[in-house]
């Protein structure tokens, strides 16, 4: 069958066309070239394999482009993806670059996928390419590119991201240790803890700004149990399912699942709206919790300057200052190594 | 296709690699054998409740002894497995067609 061959010419063709545009890591460059190459290795060899494998190819080819499409230095919001870039490092070793993709309705997402681990095992073992870049996508709604208030979800998004990569909730079921909650329950419930180990009480407002009282449904808890169960982590009460959860995490990462934020004194410098100073990551993640906080406490705002503007607006500049303050804390480092 | 099919389970994708080219007697790498080897190796430690302090787990073993736990004929035809190298076309064709049927 000359159509997967046909396929995977088009894929690299598609791939090619990617090539013109400049992105933020250059291993993602260099991945590119390795898959374009690889291509062209499947194409010269071409009908060596059985037409089966190179239709698994071709899929996983397919993902790559998708991933890759819409993560262009233009389009990432550089502030969000350093933050999960320090709290991903924490956790995920492996060559990796998070790629972005800008959503035209509200919904967040972070994918990871499978197709890459049967590319870069048949590239590397197989075909003797070298593909050892991990890509994983981040997608957040276009209109909130500019607000890390919102984009705090992307943290419970990471949470899936570490569970399904390191098959955390699975082993958890595998130990029949989930207490009668269906899987899909589980898995919001462990991205729920996973985001309040960087952004703390945060994930409870953003909870209740965006879901209210919502009610159990199929794919989620209901919003008072999330609540519950993140207030219970934070306070370190004793729960059998966080437990387990926490013991999972430990064996399948070797890592433990902790809170791991420290909240930057924001009052004075946004008072006078100048960006805060960060020292160091747990600040950083824990300027969302005092942005949240900021923006929850009027009391906080004391400078008479703010009275000039109305909620929408401060939430504005309020986000403003955040991102300038990410940003600040990312270019001294920068300048520092 | 049975790729097609099998691509809708996002999970055990070289699991499912690896048996494909022993059923096309596409040749392997020693690195494919040895990653096969290896997490049939684990999914029957997982299987047993096995101390796994000490084991490097790799995820797609917890995800095929989940789907293993789950799928009756899959565990059947999984307790004859042991290394890459003795599976015979049968076994690796059963495997497959078992993990389309009970695609996720």
């Amino acid at each position: 069958m000359l159509i997967n061959k046909t396929e995977i010419y088009i894929i690299k063709n598609q791939l090619q066309n990617l090539i013109k545009y400049p992105y933020a890591k250059q291993e993602v460059q260099i991945h590119l070239n390795n898959l374009i190459n690889g291509c062209d290795r499947l194409l010269d060899k071409y009908p060596e394999y059985p037409e089966q494998i190179y239709y698994f190819l071709s899929t996983s080819l397919w993902k790559a482009v998708q991933f890759l499409s819409g993560s262009t230095i233009n389009e990432t919001p550089y502030e969000m993806v350093a933050c999960l870039d320090k709290a991903l490092g924490d956790w995920y070793s492996e060559k990796n670059s998070l790629t972005t993709a800008l959503l035209s309705e509200k919904g967040y997402f972070f994918l990871s996928s499978d197709h890459q681990n049967i590319l870069k095992r048949f590239f590397n073992d197989t075909l003797d390419i070298k593909l050892d870049l991990d890509l994983i996508q981040i997608a957040l709604p276009k209109a909130f590119r500019n607000y890390p208030l919102y984009n705090i979800a992307l943290y419970h998004e990471l949470g899936h991201f570490i569970d399904i990569k390191f098959s955390i909730i699975n082993l958890l079921l595998l130990g029949d240790k989930g207490e009668g909650l269906s899987e899909n329950h589980l898995r919001e419930h462990f991205a729920d803890i996973f985001a309040s180990c960087y952004t703390g009480s945060a994930v409870l407002w953003f909870l209740q700004h965006c879901y209210g009282d919502s009610a159990a449904n199929d794919s989620h808890p209901s919003t008072k149990d999330r609540i519950l169960f993140v207030t219970d982590f934070l306070k370190g009460n004793d729960n059998p399912l966080i437990n387990s959860m926490i013991e999972c995490c430990d064996i399948t990462t070797r890592k433990a699942l902790k809170t791991k934020f420290k909240l930057p004194s924001i009052e004075e410098p946004f008072n006078d709206f100048r960006p805060v100073r960060i020292n160091d990551e747990a600040e950083l993640h824990g300027l969302f919790i005092a942005g949240w906080e900021f923006l929850r406490n009027s009391s906080m705002r004391e400078k008479n300057s703010w009275k000039y503007y109305n909620e929408f607006e401060i939430f504005k500049i309020v986000n403003d200052l955040i991102e300038k303050s990410i940003r600040n804390y990312v270019m001294v480092e920068k300048w520092n190594s | 296709m049975i790729a097609s099919n099998m691509l809708n389970s996002h999970m055990s994708g070289n699991f499912q690699l690896a048996l494909l080219m022993k059923l096309q007697k596409t040749s392997t790498s020693q690195k494919i054998e040895d990653y096969f080897d290896q997490l049939v190796h684990q999914v029957n430690l997982l299987l047993e409740n096995a101390d796994l302090s000490k084991e490097r787990i790799i995820p797609e073993a917890i995800d095929l002894a989940l789907k293993i736990k789950k799928t009756k004929p899959l565990n059947k035809a999984f307790s004859s497995l042991s290394k890459y190298n003795e599976i015979s076309e049968k076994d690796a064709q059963q495997l497959i067609d078992i993990l389309r049927d009970h695609a996720d």
